[in-house]
């Protein structure tokens, strides 16, 4: 590892760190995601020589990162993280999004689509990820990823009910 | 463009997140770098003492800047001093030492309770932060890599990191010498020196 790819890294996990610590919460919950952190941290150090030049790419690499944390802990991998006990120890008291009663509808909505077309809403409209850079995290093609997506929200549409303008 | 009634659905379905203090992000960021990269892995006590000293007068970790003590030092659990290369002298005071596993408190207590300084390379800890990149987190959470002609380079406050990192080193020597090699551990630590700014 190179000073400036540790100045790099050190830079982006500062400007990225509390919006992966979201996108963990909204996947597997605000118990489990400090921990997730904790191990996409771990990972992206490990892998700071694959760190991209470019911000906004450097961003997109340790999401692709916290995907992967994701997809072992789906895989029943578990690790306890000493700090991540302050973590969830401070983030008790301040709610950034409210859990909208009516949101329970559309969450399970978009749980019974294909897997790849739920996450993809998932990254688009959570996350608010462009659908090429959701479509770099899933790894498959941008103009696949578009008319996958314009898939899901038709099927959305017919699940929920709802017309395609007001 | 006409607004999509399904777009605001969608967006307002994102389950309900929590905001963490940015400087336990900070810590982990740090933590993780240490786990990752193992060879210079050293105590929280110690890394936080560096930065304590290398941001004096900075935010984070208590430093004072006003020749006082913060409260918790009134009931220090150790303390140590040394003479930076100007010849200013300091005392380093710990204290809040938690651990889950209460023989890991006990050892580090024990520690910071001995002649710390006896038992400490600081030369060796000097080579070893100059062979790598110092960085530091500032204020305004932007990074620096300290060294020869950096913004918020000094001499002394190398010297004083350097004693932070053979600490750390002499701590972990400590614990595992208890067997207690991976031993977790919190604690608070403060470095006051004869030439500290003094506040107006």
């Amino acid at each position: 590892m190179t000073r400036h790819d540790d100045a790099r890294l050190t830079a982006a996990l500062s400007a990225a760190s509390a919006d992966l610590l979201a996108y963990l919460q909204r996947r597997v919950g605000v118990d489990d995601a400090p921990d997730l952190l904790g191990e996409t941290m771990v990972v992206a150090w490990r892998r700071v020589s694959d760190l991209p030049a470019d911000p906004e790419r450097a961003r997109m690499w340790l999401f692709g990162i916290a995907r992967g944390t994701l997809l072992n802990h789906a895989r029943g991998q578990r690790r306890r993280w000493a700090l991540a006990d302050r973590i969830r120890g401070h983030a008790g008291t301040d709610a950034v999004t409210p859990a909208a009663d009516d949101g329970a509808e559309v969450r399970d909505a978009i749980a019974r689509l294909e897997p790849d077309l739920a996450e993809l809403v998932r990254l688009v409209h959570w996350e608010r990820l462009s659908i090429a850079d959701a479509a770099e995290m899933l790894r498959m093609p941008a103009s696949t990823a578009r008319s996958r997506y314009a898939r899901a929200k038709e099927e959305l549409r017919a699940a929920l009910g709802v017309n395609a303008t007001r | 463009m006409t607004p999509d009634l399904l777009d605001d659905l969608l967006d307002r379905s994102a389950p309900a997140t929590r905001t963490a203090e940015s400087a336990d992000l900070v810590a982990m960021t740090m933590a993780a770098r240490r786990e990752a990269i193992p060879r210079r892995r050293m105590p929280r006590i110690a890394l936080g003492v560096g930065i304590a000293a290398l941001l004096a007068g900075g935010a984070g970790i208590a430093v004072a800047n006003d020749l006082m003590w913060s409260d918790w030092v009134e009931d220090p659990q150790g303390w140590y001093s040394f003479t930076l290369p100007s010849g200013a002298t300091c005392t380093a005071q710990t204290g809040d030492i938690e651990a889950n596993d209460p023989r890991v408190a006990e050892a580090v207590t024990a520690f910071y309770a001995s002649d710390v300084m006896a038992r400490v390379d600081v030369e060796a800890a000097l080579a070893e932060l100059r062979s790598e990149p110092w960085i530091v987190t500032l204020e305004d959470g932007s990074t620096e890599v300290l060294e020869p002609g950096s913004p918020h380079f000094s001499i002394d406050e190398e010297y004083k990191g350097a004693v932070s990192i053979a600490v750390g080193h002499a701590l972990t020597d400590h614990l595992a010498a208890s067997n207690l090699p991976r031993a977790e551990h919190t604690a608070l630590g403060e470095i006051l020196c004869s030439n500290d700014p003094v506040a107006p």
